[in-house]
């Protein structure tokens, strides 16, 4: 599990250092795009932990989800509905969904490896 | 289906983008908390208010400041005015303390060796000059002050002029400074200094010179009694 | 398959309406009054902030020049009051401030009452000369007069004495006896002078001539010379 934590540090540092100009009214198209790509991370991670991983749904989800989140909100911003709201409570319902699923399986692997005796 | 163990890339990739997402993220809230057009009105308004005090504050440091460097540079003005007006004034004093070399058109006499002239005559010629307008007056070379004194002094066979105490030795040489003709003309006044003179057998040569130049005094002078007198 | 056709396109036709309509309303909203009143008090912070940087700048421009001038203001009061003591000391020099100080006061008048006792005699070997002025200033001078005035006229470098008909002028003043001398100097050393020369000419050809000496307990006060100096002719190398 190093590596793949060794690539958030990575493209943390990488983030920082960059100065973004966005400007402040996208900020809100920013923080949904977070969310979706959250989501999508916690569902790999999810799908790895039930051996039923797919590298190509994981990217593809990854970046096209980011994107259709922040597109939905602007395109919601400039119909004058909260489809912001929208994506926030979809978004998060499944992050919630995803993470008691990887806590569940983390565990179950943890009292499987302690071994049938412990039953 | 991708084998079970090739997770590890995909997913770094996806952490790599996180992570720089997350940054991005970071970086755009901080600067949206601080961004005014998110504030409250009542804020936006206390903001209003502490910077207009403190632009009336300042408008009033920058007219004092003005008004302290507009005084500053009228005194500066004055002063230099006064440095000028003081310079001026020790040249002029230093020309008539004969303590600077100086320079003009002028008369030269010249006493030709022998004559029988004495002491007195010299001071008479000098005299004369002032009297016609001399600005400046050398005497073989030795600058004429108001202190500057001829004597005579003898020994077994002869007598000779003294200047400050130094003998004065043939020819003598008279430099004056000051307008030529004017120069010429009180000396040579009828019945003048020239013409009695000329009745002693001293006959004096006068030359009009455009540029004389007369060295400054030797000594200066010393007061060992002369005390100011501060009147005001 | 082909009922769903027809349905779905009416459908989307309305919904495009919908959103076109959609879109054009919200394009024209105008913003809540609360938000047009912070952009309005952003505006005028905005502009507040620029103005206080600008008067923050030009009190620095103003407050570094003030402390140039000051320090410029500074030297020249250092070189005024060098300036003002050498003035000064040339003015003592030059003659040019009242003094005071030992000295000798020579008294000369002419011969009236020699003249009376000879009516018919030369009437200028009884009147005092410009000459007999003129040499005892030059024997006083050798005396190491440090000031010498005559009847209050200062004598200066520049100092003439001459006569017009029976008048004598000192620096082009009119001078009738009895002509005054004083002399600032060792009274001692100018007495001895003063007797072995015209002084004791005049003396024994019958002229009223008196000297009195001064000394630090009654000082003789001499005046400074008010008269002007001009140069036209001469320049400083």
């Amino acid at each position: 599990m190093w590596m793949p934590l060794l690539g958030l540090l990575f493209g943390a540092i990488l983030g920082s250092a960059i100065s973004f100009e966005i400007p402040i009214a996208y900020a809100k198209y920013m923080s949904i795009a977070v969310l979706a790509s959250l989501d999508s991370v916690f569902g790999g991670i999810k799908s790895v932990l039930e051996d039923r991983f797919d590298g190509f749904i994981l990217l593809t989800g990854f970046f096209s989800n980011t994107l259709l989140a922040a597109m939905l909100a602007y395109l919601g911003d400039k119909l004058g509905v909260d489809l912001y709201m929208a994506a926030v409570f979809a978004f998060g319902v499944r992050l919630f969904q995803n993470l008691a699923t990887i806590r569940h399986h983390l565990i179950s692997r943890t009292l499987r490896n302690l071994g049938p005796d412990k039953r | 289906m991708t084998p079970k163990d090739s997770w590890r890339l995909p997913l770094t990739i996806v952490f790599v983008f996180l992570g720089i997402l997350l940054s991005a993220q970071f970086q755009v809230q901080s600067r949206l908390v601080s961004d005014l057009s998110m504030q409250k009105t009542e804020d936006l308004i206390t903001m209003v208010r502490n910077l207009s005090d403190k632009r009336l504050q300042l408008e009033t440091e920058l007219i004092d400041a003005q008004s302290k460097l507009a005084s500053i540079r009228s005194s500066r003005a004055d002063e230099k005015k006064i440095a000028e007006n003081l310079t001026a004034e020790l040249n002029k004093l230093a020309i008539v303390n004969g303590t600077q070399e100086v320079k003009g058109p002028g008369l030269k006499i010249t006493i030709p060796a022998n004559s029988p002239v004495l002491y007195v005559d010299i001071v008479s010629i000098i005299n004369e000059l002032w009297a016609a307008g001399a600005e400046a007056i050398a005497v073989n070379g030795n600058r004429i002050n108001l202190y500057t004194s001829f004597y005579y002094a003898e020994t077994e066979n002869y007598m000779f002029i003294t200047l400050n105490h130094k003998p004065l030795y043939f020819p003598i040489i008279i430099e004056a400074i000051g307008n030529p003709n004017t120069l010429e003309k009180g000396l040579t006044l009828p019945g003048g200094i020239i013409d009695n003179l000329i009745l002693f057998h001293i006959e004096p040569q006068l030359e009009q010179v455009e540029e004389l130049t007369l060295p400054a005094v030797i000594n200066e002078p010393f007061f060992s009694e002369a005390v100011e007198v501060k009147n005001n | 398959m082909r009922k769903w056709i027809l349905p779905i396109t009416f459908v989307c036709i309305i919904s495009g309406l919908l959103l076109a309509l959609q879109f054009k309303i919200q394009a024209s909203q105008t913003p809540t009054p609360t938000e047009q009143r912070n952009e309005i008090l952003v505006g005028i912070i905005n502009n507040l902030e620029n103005e206080i940087s600008t008067y923050q700048q030009r009190i620095a421009e103003i407050k570094a020049e003030i402390e140039t001038i000051e320090d410029v203001t500074a030297s020249y009061q250092d070189d005024i009051k060098y300036l003002q003591q050498k003035v000064q000391k040339a003015k003592l020099q030059a003659g040019l401030t009242n003094v005071k100080g030992r000295g000798i006061r020579i008294t000369l008048d002419d011969n009236k009452s020699g003249l009376l006792l000879a009516p018919n005699d030369d009437p200028n070997r009884y009147i005092i000369h410009y000459e007999n002025i003129l040499n005892i200033i030059t024997e006083l001078k050798l005396g190491r007069a440090e000031a010498i005035s005559v009847n209050g006229q200062r004598i200066v470098s520049t100092s003439e004495i001459r006569c017009v008909g029976n008048v004598i002028l000192v620096n082009t003043t009119r001078l009738a006896p009895p002509f005054e001398i004083k002399a600032i100097g060792d009274p001692d050393r100018l007495e001895e002078i003063l007797l072995a020369g015209e002084y004791d000419l005049l003396k024994s050809t019958g002229f009223p001539v008196s000297y009195e000496k001064f000394t630090e307990e009654t000082p003789l006060e001499i005046p400074a010379y008010t008269g002007t100096f001009q140069f036209n002719y001469t320049t400083l190398n």
